[in-house]
């Protein structure tokens, strides 16, 4: 019989069958209470066919802004507030080029990219993976 | 795992499993359409101990089996296309993503007829014959794409030495 839940002045945790709580790696554990403050709400793709703006219905009023993060080939975005997180993708110094938040009103992710910027960025169409992480649960 | 699709059948948008309740009744109020690919039940797994040893009924040999994890299904907007509400894997070209050319060398490639190839500058080209044909009279790379839905759009670098 091993240790599987842990209680202590760091919260709580609960370690994978077999493995002992006193030594388990984050990786070993089924559930840490210092995990809920970033706790996934959803992920998915969305299918960017040009430049242009485009709404992700997330279909929820948080509190706060979420942090979202998203990817396209090497390129990783974050933001929260919509139009709050410029970003320069080209490297040219001009930091219009797109951006990525949350828009309060229609609860949607918004994905900005402009007319005017150069590679190295993938040209559009392409498949823009996310995640938007839920603060309102900490 | 939910696939939003347009009216050609192109999913726009995916969302992965556990998808929140709050964003399927937001689909579903905005009138688009989309396909519900629930979780799927994985194969019965024998039931583990709180230390994680395996457990058998009474006689020691059966194993005592219990729900199997759940099995999330996986679409993805470039590899997928909906069809009378069904998900179908899009078909690729023929045609591969670099072609190298001697000048005055000619590659041709079966493709659909109504096929479309689009050059950096943007300018189309409608291949109506089902024959794309590129031939090498310059040396440089040209970055073209490929597109006709469902088929998978091709980006492609023609390269003359």
């Amino acid at each position: 019989m091993v240790n599987r839940v842990l209680v202590d002045y760091n919260g709580l945790k609960v370690s994978k069958p077999g493995i002992d709580v006193l030594y388990a790696s984050d990786n070993d554990l089924l559930f840490t209470s210092k995990g809920i403050a970033y706790r996934p709400y959803a992920s998915g793709q969305t299918y960017i066919p040009g430049r242009g703006t485009f709404a992700i219905p997330i279909g929820k009023s948080f509190a706060g802004s979420p942090l979202m993060i998203a990817w396209a080939g090497d390129y990783v975005f974050a933001g929260v507030d919509i139009w709050s997180c410029f970003m320069d993708i080209d490297g040219n110094g001009t930091s219009t080029e797109a951006s990525l938040g949350w828009r309060r009103g229609d609860n949607n992710m918004v994905f900005y990219i402009s007319g005017n910027y150069q590679q190295p960025f993938p040209e559009p169409p392409f498949v823009l993976n996310w995640i938007v992480f839920d603060w309102d649960s900490a | 795992m939910i696939a939003q699709y347009d009216s050609r059948g192109m999913i726009i948008v995916t969302y992965n499993d556990p998808v929140p309740p709050e964003i399927i009744a937001a689909i579903e109020a905005s009138g688009q359409t989309f396909v519900n690919l629930p979780p799927l039940p994985g194969p019965p797994r024998q039931k583990l101990d709180f230390s994680g040893e395996p457990v058998f009924e009474d006689d020691g040999v059966t194993p005592v089996l219990v729900d199997g994890n759940l099995i999330y299904q996986s679409v993805s907007c470039d590899l997928h296309y909906v069809k009378d509400g069904q998900i179908f894997e899009r078909p690729s070209f023929a045609v591969p993503g670099e072609i190298r050319l001697a000048i005055g060398e000619v590659a041709s490639f079966q493709v659909p007829t109504g096929s479309t190839l689009i050059d950096s500058d943007n300018s189309l080209h409608t291949i109506d014959d089902g024959v794309l044909e590129f031939e090498g009279d310059a040396a440089g790379s040209h970055k073209y794409r490929l597109e006709n839905f469902p088929y998978r759009s091709l980006k492609l670098e023609v390269i003359v030495e």
